[in-house]
């Protein structure tokens, strides 16, 4: 680790990368060491090429940060922000049965949905969305990590392999066989990640791509060609699909309030235009607390820290004046204020 | 069996009207985040710049060097066939290392081979990735396996991992998105197709690459493009300074794109693969009848018309003196840096240079369409007529970075975006 930081215990296997919990030896933080060994035959990985080039782009509260990449002849460290846990782990030991309070839900969900629109912000699909990816810490704090699959889009993503994303969150469309995929697809993701932190285990446990997408029809009922135009157009489509009628969602999640259930009606559509974008999902009234600037009823358990509310009624009250922030002035004063400067210093 | 199964589902993903179908999710997923996407873009564009001079101070390697790499480069990305994206993507890479690092003369060949190789490994899928020995047989086996893995672990180190930067063909499509542009929408693809190959040919020119930047580069090659278009299938001349929004530079670029494809001959490779392994060449064909009829034009009236945007009053006179060619004044571009200062008033009207044609008062109208809708105006680089909007744009930069906590983001946006209303 040439003396930067000191290896812990491991963490996790990946494929192609080791990880390890480790200590930076300067300051005494925590970190992540993602370790890649390098291939003389094929060079640096293009995976660890993507992730590291698009996350050292992509800062932002609901992102894991990258903090440093140390490159050796053989081997490749990735040093990364270290949080606790991944949320699987968290809802195993903290929900009931791995279903989590509802107001939990809603500040993860929020901060899942922070993070995604940040990355397609950034014209970044992250492809691998699964709560096994998403970290959080004690302080509530939920943050989107490994960006192994993720890569940045301007034209339609053209890939020859629908092999993106663990089987069990990827959409509909893709599952078709559709290989133009968009935004979209991580909007599927998030929708099973939100079922899952209510119901405490995953929604579409399918085992194979039929089977995925079986499970998928039994719930939201079979498309055909009226609700899903050019449908019949997809590669793995079959005129012989079951036929199953959408069902309710309060099925499944008897507890959920109905504007929760808005929202996972509305991330969880199969027609890939239809499922809302998460610059949209934030705007949703489910997070009107989060949103408005009205004093009542602000609870953002349990970030509550974080709150930005005092940063909020800042703005709002310089919008009102129709006045940038005072931040964006950092000129010279003006002759009168260095005069009463000279006058009364300090 | 597995293979037969992978090439029918192949086929059937490239069936055209289902290809049209994911491309109409995909623009209405992207939508919402075109101004977000636009601004990352230009954001990314002037932090992975080259730095011209730092090129051509390089000892070992000259300038004239560089088009013939490109020849041989694009060669093997034909071969590859590997996506746009990746040539445009090499090209940059292999521009930001020269401007950081002293290269050999021996080793430009294996320098551009593992920037192809970087940028393949960035863009396209696993399989087209080409392997070592594949590079090394390119040319002949005369590097190592060892030299390429090192070079890519050195260019790397030497761009500090910042792979990724902001295309042409990026820019392109989003231009075409944002639907501003007058061109009818049945010519999507053939504008997308002629533009990505002018933008391509721009490559080989370093009087467009070290002059302009890639935003610009796209922004002319999409406007010739649509105007080629109109010319060949309206056989209506649209003049680009009428829809540059009397951006000088910009209508410079156009020219200087222009009398590049009138008088240089195409590289091998671009001819390879745009002309000789396509019979139905009509799109690309128009530009050179465009480029021609602007020629003609630029001949008619006094070149200086069209270029520097002179007002109504000294371009009549203007008319009657003595004018030299537009090319010729072109080629002194770079001497001439000194004038570039844009006019204060900008009244060219699209009569002036139409005056041949009986144009319709609706059409004129649809052609000074000015960029500004197209919101460009946050490119850095775009016009000094909007030295006031970039800053303003940096400022928002700044002030949505401050203030970044989650929340509040929001309204910071909801309070900009009334803000740039009301200063627009």
């Amino acid at each position: 680790m040439a003396g930067q930081a000191s290896q812990l215990e491991k963490l996790g296997e990946g494929t192609y990368a080791t990880v390890y919990k480790g200590r930076n030896r300067a300051t005494g933080t925590l970190v992540a060491l993602k370790e890649i060994n390098l291939d003389s035959e094929e060079g640096t990985p293009s995976t660890a090429i993507r992730e590291i080039s698009l996350m050292k782009d992509l800062k932002h509260n609901n992102i894991i940060n990258l903090y440093d990449v140390i490159h050796t002849e053989n081997k490749l460290t990735l040093v990364f922000e270290y949080l606790d846990r991944d949320l699987k782990k968290y809802m195993d030991t903290h929900g009931n049965n791995g279903a989590l309070e509802p107001h939990i839900v809603k500040s993860f969900m929020y901060q899942l949905l922070k993070g995604i629109e940040f990355c397609h912000q950034n014209r970044v699909l992250h492809r691998d969305l699964k709560p096994q990816n998403l970290l959080t810490n004690s302080k509530g704090e939920l943050k989107i990590g490994d960006f192994g699959l993720a890569r940045a889009f301007g034209i339609p993503v053209n890939t020859f392999s629908s092999e993106v994303v663990t089987l069990w969150y990827r959409a509909p469309d893709v599952l078709m066989g559709s290989r133009n995929y968009s935004t979209s697809i991580d909007m599927w993701s998030a929708g099973c990640i939100l079922a899952e932190m209510f119901i405490g285990r995953p929604l579409f446990p399918g085992g194979s791509n039929e089977d995925q997408l079986m499970k998928i029809f039994k719930l939201m009922g079979t498309p055909n060609e009226r609700t899903w135009p050019g449908l019949s157009q997809l590669p793995n489509y079959r005129p012989n699909f079951n036929m199953f009628i959408p069902q309710d969602l309060r099925t499944i999640i008897p507890t959920i309030d109905p504007l929760a259930l808005n929202l996972l009606n509305s991330l969880l559509q199969m027609k890939p235009e239809n499922r809302i974008s998460a610059a949209q999902a934030l705007q949703h009234p489910w997070f009107s607390e989060f949103n408005n600037n009205h004093i009542g009823g602000l609870t953002l358990d349990p970030i509550s820290q974080d709150t930005p509310f005092q940063q909020q009624q800042q703005i709002q009250t310089q919008a009102i004046n129709n006045q940038p922030p005072p931040q964006m002035y950092q000129s010279v004063p003006s002759q009168q204020q260095q005069q009463q400067q000279q006058y009364y210093p300090n | 069996m597995a293979l037969k199964r992978r090439t029918t589902a192949r086929l059937a993903a490239a069936h055209p009207k289902l290809k049209a179908m994911e491309q109409k999710a995909h623009t209405n997923a992207v939508q919402t985040y075109i101004p977000d996407i636009l601004k990352h873009l230009t954001e990314l564009e002037s932090t992975t710049k080259m730095n011209p001079q730092m090129i051509q101070s390089q000892p070992q390697i000259t300038v004239a060097m560089r088009p013939i790499l490109f020849d041989f480069l694009m060669d093997v990305h034909n071969r590859l066939k590997l996506s746009s994206q990746t040539f445009f993507l090499t090209i940059n890479i292999i521009d930001r290392y020269c401007s950081l690092r002293i290269v050999r003369k021996d080793h430009y060949q294996l320098l551009g081979l593992t920037a192809l190789w970087l940028a393949s490994k960035y863009c396209d899928s696993k399989n087209k990735i080409p392997s070592i020995e594949f590079l090394r047989a390119t040319c002949c086996h005369c590097y190592s396996k060892n030299l390429f893995v090192e070079m890519e672990s050195h260019i790397l180190k030497s761009l500090e991992w910042n792979v990724g930067s902001s295309t042409h063909d990026a820019f392109i499509d989003l231009l075409l998105k944002e639907n501003a542009l007058d061109f009818k929408p049945e010519r999507v693809n053939d504008i997308k197709y002629g533009a990505n190959y002018l933008s391509q040919l721009s490559q080989f020119s370093t009087r467009i690459t070290f002059n302009y930047s890639t935003s610009m580069i796209s922004i002319a090659s999409v406007l010739i493009m649509t105007n080629s278009l109109s010319l060949l299938n309206d056989n209506q001349f649209v003049h680009f300074n009428t829809q540059t929004g009397n951006s000088f530079k910009l209508n410079k670029l156009c020219a200087l794109i222009l009398s590049v494809i009138r008088e240089n001959p195409l590289p091998a490779s671009i001819d390879n693969k745009f002309f000789k392994s396509n019979n139905d060449n009509t799109t690309l064909d128009s530009i050179v009848a465009y480029a021609n009829e602007f020629r003609s034009h630029s001949q008619f009236f006094s070149p200086s018309t069209p270029l520097y945007n002179t007002p109504m009053a000294s371009r009549t006179s203007s008319t009657s003196s003595q004018s030299s060619n537009a090319s010729s004044l072109l080629s002194k571009s770079s001497a001439a840096s000194s004038l570039m200062t844009p006019p204060t008033s900008c009244t060219a009207s699209p009569i002036e240079f139409n005056a041949g044609q009986n144009n319709s008062i609706d059409q004129q109208k649809a052609a000074i369409l000015p960029l500004q809708d197209l919101k460009i105006q946050c490119l850095p680089t775009f016009s000094s007529n909007y030295t006031t909007t970039p800053q303003h744009v940096q400022l928002q930069d700044i002030e949505r970075k401050r203030t970044n906590s989650w929340g509040s983001e929001d309204q910071v946006k909801r309070f900009l975006s009334q803000d740039n209303l009301a200063s627009n």
